[in-house]
């Protein structure tokens, strides 16, 4: 036991969210129309909430033949406009999951610089279809992504609707235990795509309220069977 | 009205959700309840009897002759009727007042949101640049009557036996709501979940968990570390949220605590304060009352909120803001000052005071008074009144600046002779209206007039020296 000082400049660890999210031609049409229309609503919730955007950093990457950052990791309050996405070609996992690395990793060094300390990044994978790249490749990439020995790997939580195919889903969550949801078969887009990205936007809020306990845990949506998980904080 | 059927209620949209259940606004009910009410419809039905005994705690302080019900009821959202459904034991939401347009707070981009707690509870330049809201510097005396205003309302629940008796359980940045428009005021949110306690037998504690000992909802950061985890909260931890409440409101900043408090045998808090505070002789009894309110070692040694509004009072009132508290009784619909210990006339007799109760073991306060940092962002416009600006929140706007902000040094630059002139002649107009105001108050006349005199004394030794000056100097010069 020992004695510790708390001055004004003693900040809370923050928590990084990446929003990752199929863009692929299966996309087209209404899901992306409803992905663009329900992504204001997070900055609106996260970060127009002071409490919620202080602890709260969060990005979104989008994938299909390629993957790039549409919006870069960032306090939401201070973001005025939500970028929007738009519909590419095929499905390429293993191009998310290598962009996905690379960027996680930049952003831990540039907060370090900045004075953040940072909990385990969440990444929140989004997709509609399975992947079109070989297989070997994206469990690959995967494998990368996720390797124990790398200390930034982060959490995934995997949502599927469409044509997504629950075993892949699994993989990409890692085979964990309630990490991986899908949406009912035949259930349409437009009611699958709000009902997610209001169960996202709660999941950060409240895994937010645990950022401030010291002890955060990733607050899965209130879907049947999802567990919070425990999160550490990297050195 | 104590009790409504939930079919007599036409319910508008849906304004908020949360753990405990959904929030609905009122667009008709029976005539009996007030405009602008909402209908908290609960996700568990709770039993009446329990949700009867909140509704009818304002009409049992009035009973009791006390007059504290104003200030529950102007400075809460208090439940004014249980609302049942098919089963007459049990009731399935509440109705209570919708808060009122002046804790709501508009952001840059045009969108209404409840001025939570959470905007005061950090960096003022952050919540400028973010939201477009320009709140109270750190340490402004605003800040410290917001505070003064939730003092009073604990007050009005924490009351002794006979007097029916309040534990909220969940005071937190998100329940509790502040405004400065038209005065200082705050109003608190969630109270059907609070516990109401009747009869002289039972202690404040003994109603923890309430009649059926319902698990309560806390707020993650703004909980009672002396609690243990899941135990219902008691009237200690109300007072434990006060004392963090006092801190990061007016310290303006996060002070992680509880986790340190966990884990740590003795935690050392700096709270940064303008150098104004130099002038508040009760200081060391405030950081007292700040480390009782926070310890973990003796729960029950934590202040009362009777405590705190006394002491606020005293700091406000030297502050240079004396209309601050005056103001927040009048909005509480109580003009009574709180009664309490004398005011404290010099730092001296305010150590004695605490040495007398001994050093609190596990926390430690300590003010570090210096001046502002160079501001990113400077307010073109700031009339000075009194103490402080004063600010516009309902609308988003704001006009801001104490009279120790808005000058050269706090951007770093060297000050013009005109700046330190009226420097100059601000403090020597403060040092006479704080003097003048320490005169006019009941409990500092004596303290006031001898400060008067010395004020008067440099009043007259500064008029001898610019005669002497015009008598020696000017006037030949001028031929005279």
């Amino acid at each position: 036991m020992a004695s510790r000082y708390l001055g004004t400049e003693e900040r809370y660890a923050v928590f990084p969210f990446y929003l990752c999210l199929d863009v692929s031609q299966s996309m087209a049409g209404e899901p992306i129309a409803q992905v663009n229309a329900e992504l204001p609503q997070i900055r609106s919730s996260v970060g127009q909430d002071p409490a919620v955007a202080e602890v709260i950093r969060f990005g979104v990457v989008t994938f299909s033949e390629g993957a790039r950052t549409v919006l870069p990791l960032v306090d939401l309050a201070l973001v005025e406009s939500m970028p929007t996405v738009e519909v590419e070609g095929r499905t390429s996992y293993s191009a998310a999951f290598d962009h996905l690395r690379r960027v996680i990793e930049a952003d831990y060094h540039s907060g370090r610089l900045a004075g953040e300390r940072w909990y385990r990044p969440a990444v929140l994978f989004v997709s509609d279809g399975r992947p079109t790249d070989p297989e070997e490749r994206w469990l690959e990439a995967h494998r990368r992504l996720t390797d124990p020995a790398w200390r930034r790997h982060p959490n995934i939580l995997a949502f599927g609707f469409g044509e997504a195919v629950p075993e892949i889903l699994a993989t990409v969550a890692e085979n964990k235990p309630n990490r991986a949801y899908v949406a009912a078969e035949g259930a349409a887009p437009s009611a699958v795509v709000p009902e997610l990205m209001a169960g996202l936007v709660q999941s950060i809020v409240s895994s937010s309220a645990s950022a401030y306990t010291g002890s955060p845990q990733l607050v899965p949506p209130q879907l049947p069977n999802m567990q919070p998980i425990p999160v550490d904080e990297l050195e | 009205m104590n009790e409504v059927s939930v079919s007599k209620l036409r319910l508008g949209p849906l304004l908020a959700e949360g753990g405990e259940g959904r929030v609905f606004e009122v667009l008709a009910g029976p005539p009996e309840l007030a405009a602008r009410s909402v209908y908290k419809q609960l996700r568990s039905p709770r039993p009446l009897a329990e949700l009867t005994s909140l509704v009818e705690f304002p009409s049992l302080l009035v009973s009791n002759g006390s007059r504290l019900a104003a200030r529950a009821l102007s400075s809460s959202a208090w439940p004014v009727s249980s609302v049942v459904g098919d089963d007459p034991v049990l009731a399935v939401g509440t109705v209570m007042a919708r808060a009122p347009a002046q804790f709501w707070l508009q952001h840059r981009d045009g969108t209404k949101r409840l001025a939570t707690l959470s905007y005061l509870a950090t960096d003022p330049e952050r919540i400028a640049v973010a939201y477009g809201a320009l709140v109270p510097p750190p340490g402004a005396p605003e800040r410290v009557a917001l505070v003064y205003a939730l003092a009073r309302l604990l007050e009005a629940w924490q009351n002794e036996p006979p007097l029916p008796r309040v534990v909220h359980g969940d005071l937190s940045g998100k329940n509790v709501l502040w405004s400065l428009q038209p005065a200082p005021a705050v109003y608190v949110l969630d109270c059907d979940g609070a516990s109401v306690l009747c009869g002289p037998d039972v202690t404040g504690d003994e109603m923890a968990g309430g009649p059926d000992g319902r698990k309560r909802a806390t707020t993650p950061n703004w909980d009672d570390p002396a609690l243990p985890q899941g135990a219902p909260p008691t009237r200690a931890s109300d007072r434990y949220m006060l004392g963090i409440t006092f801190l990061r409101v007016v310290g303006a900043a996060h002070f992680p605590l509880q986790g340190p408090q966990r884990t740590a045998e003795h935690v050392n808090v700096d709270l940064e304060l303008p150098r104004s505070w130099r002038k508040v002789p009760d200081l060391p009894v405030l950081w007292e009352l700040c480390e009782r309110s926070l310890s973990l070692a003796d729960v029950e040694a934590r202040p009362s909120p009777g405590e705190w509004a006394a002491e606020l009072e005293h700091v406000l009132d030297v502050l240079s803001a004396p209309g601050l508290g005056a103001a927040v009784r009048e909005a509480q619909g109580d003009p009574r000052p709180a009664r309490g210990a004398a005011p404290i006339a010099s730092r001296g007799e305010a150590k004695r005071l605490v040495a007398a109760t001994g050093p609190v073991a596990d926390v430690t306060v300590r003010p570090v008074l210096r001046r502002r940092p160079p501001s990113t962002w400077q307010l073109i416009s700031a009339p000075s009144l009194g103490g402080g600006g004063d600010f516009v929140d309902g609308g988003g706007v704001a006009r801001a600046g104490s009279w120790w902000a808005g000058g050269g040094s706090s951007t770093g630059t060297p000050l013009t002779s005109r700046q330190v002139a009226r420097r100059l002649l601000a403090t020597w107009g403060g040092a006479h209206r704080l003097a003048v105001g320490w005169a006019r108050s009941p409990g500092r006349r004596r303290y006031g007039l001898r400060r008067l005199a010395g004020v008067l004394v440099l009043d007259f030794a500064a008029a001898c020296l610019v005669f002497f000056i015009f008598a020696m100097l000017v006037s030949p010069w001028i031929g005279l």
